[in-house]
Order: C-alpha cells, then sequence, then structure tokens
C-alpha cells in the first residue's frame, strides 16, 4: 500500500469511527497517517462525557491500525469507560500485540459504582469492536443515542 | 446546538494530521510523559526495551502514536 492509498484507507477508517462514536458524543476524532513502515492512528482525544439515564460516564477511544489487503485494520487499541465523576476507570478493552494479541477486559475500581449494570450486562468477548462498546453503553448503561436510528447506522458496513 | 444531521456529515469533525504534525505530538507526549524525545521513544520500542510495559498508561498513551511502526517485525 503507498502513501496515497494508505491516506485514502486512514480517511475512510475515520468516517466510520467517527460515525459511530457521533451516535453518543459530538467530539471529533482525530487520525494520522504515517508513512514507514505503514499505519496510522485514531483517538477521540481525552475522555468525553456521554449522556446517560443514571450515573455520568465517559468513553476515550485509541486505536493503531495497521494496512491489510488494501484496508486498514485495528491490531492494538484502548476502548475505556470512567465514572466521569470520580474519574475511576469502570472497564476498559485493551489490545496491544505482541505480548497480548486479542481483546481482553479490565475491570476497575469505578466498576462499584455501577456494578448492578454490570451484573446485567452483556459485556463483549471475542473480537471486540468499537461498535460493540457502543452497543453495549447504550442498551446496558443507559447511555442516550444522539439518533433514532442508531442501531442501523452502527451495522452500517 | 449541534444536531445529528450535522455530526454525520462526511468527514466533518475529524481533524487530519500531517506526518509532520504526528511526529510533533509523538515528540510533546513523549517529553511529557517519558521525559525522552519522540524518536528516541521510537527507537526504545524497536528494540524491546519496553516490552512487558504496554499496560503502563504513559508508554501507551505514547506508543499508540507510532501508528504501524508499534508492531515491530
Amino acid at each position: 500500500m503507498n502513501q496515497g492509498e494508505l491516506r485514502a484507507a486512514a480517511r475512510r477508517r475515520a468516517a466510520q469511527v467517527h460515525r459511530v462514536l457521533s451516535l453518543v458524543t459530538d467530539e471529533w476524532v482525530r487520525w494520522q497517517a504515517t508513512s514507514d513502515p505503514g499505519g496510522a492512528w485514531l483517538e477521540l482525544p481525552g475522555e468525553r462525557r456521554i449522556g446517560t439515564s443514571g450515573r455520568p460516564i465517559a468513553l476515550s477511544v485509541q486505536e493503531t491500525l495497521s494496512p491489510s489487503s488494501g484496508a486498514l485494520v485495528v491490531f492494538a487499541a484502548r476502548y475505556t469507560i470512567v465514572d466521569f465523576e470520580t474519574r475511576r476507570e469502570i472497564f476498559a478493552y485493551h489490545r496491544h500485540p505482541p505480548r497480548l494479541d486479542r481483546m481482553h477486559l479490565h475491570v476497575g475500581s469505578g466498576a462499584g459504582q455501577l456494578i448492578a449494570a454490570l451484573h446485567r450486562a452483556h459485556l463483549p468477548a471475542g473480537d471486540v469492536s468499537l461498535p460493540d462498546i457502543i452497543e453495549v453503553l447504550v442498551e446496558d448503561f443507559g447511555v442516550r443515542p444522539l439518533r433514532a436510528d442508531w442501531q442501523a447506522v452502527l451495522r452500517r458496513p | 446546538m449541534t444536531t445529528a444531521h450535522q455530526l454525520d456529515a462526511g468527514n466533518d469533525g475529524i481533524r487530519e494530521y500531517t506526518c509532520d504534525e504526528g511526529e510533533a505530538l509523538l515528540d510533546a507526549r513523549a517529553r511529557q510523559l517519558l521525559g525522552i524525545s519522540g524518536p528516541e521513544f521510537r527507537r526504545r520500542w524497536a528494540a524491546g526495551e519496553y516490552d512487558g510495559q504496554e499496560e503502563r498508561d504513559e508508554v501507551w498513551q505514547v506508543a499508540f502514536l507510532l501508528g504501524g511502526a508499534f508492531k515491530r517485525t
């Protein structure tokens, strides 16, 4: 993948992620394409509060991307949910190869404030994506989506 | 007030960094969190000096900005 193709792929990926995040936040996504050995990063800067029907929580997103078959694939990531008031981490999904080349879940001390929701929640496992995270926040943590058609947007290829 | 329609309009809201801007951000974050330059962090990362420290928040916050260089070959 040459530099032009890499940047085009990064732009497509950023647009997809922004579309997903726009369901729950109006904050910016920022990304950068790098030239050697190829790849990009993408993040939602800082922790952004997202509206809920209960306790306020915040979401942060960071991904590192690598070219594969003409597209950019996520190979390292952090999706973090924190208690907005106490700043304590509730849960987070990490992937950081080569030591842990699979998504894994961390449950933080902030989970104590939301333990009832965690008991009810169907936390995704396996190949967890950002849309998976958004879906569980809306369905199990009372996050209010900004669009009525959020499910259709979430699953749009 | 921002509307959902405006939020979903193409690439609106996405900030694109040039490679130079990305390198500058990597350098600034490495200096802020680890007290070293971006190029020095890149060298140490490639040499495996941070192996096993990927969960350290300050290491991750710099490393993910490496993009493709995160994945050492």
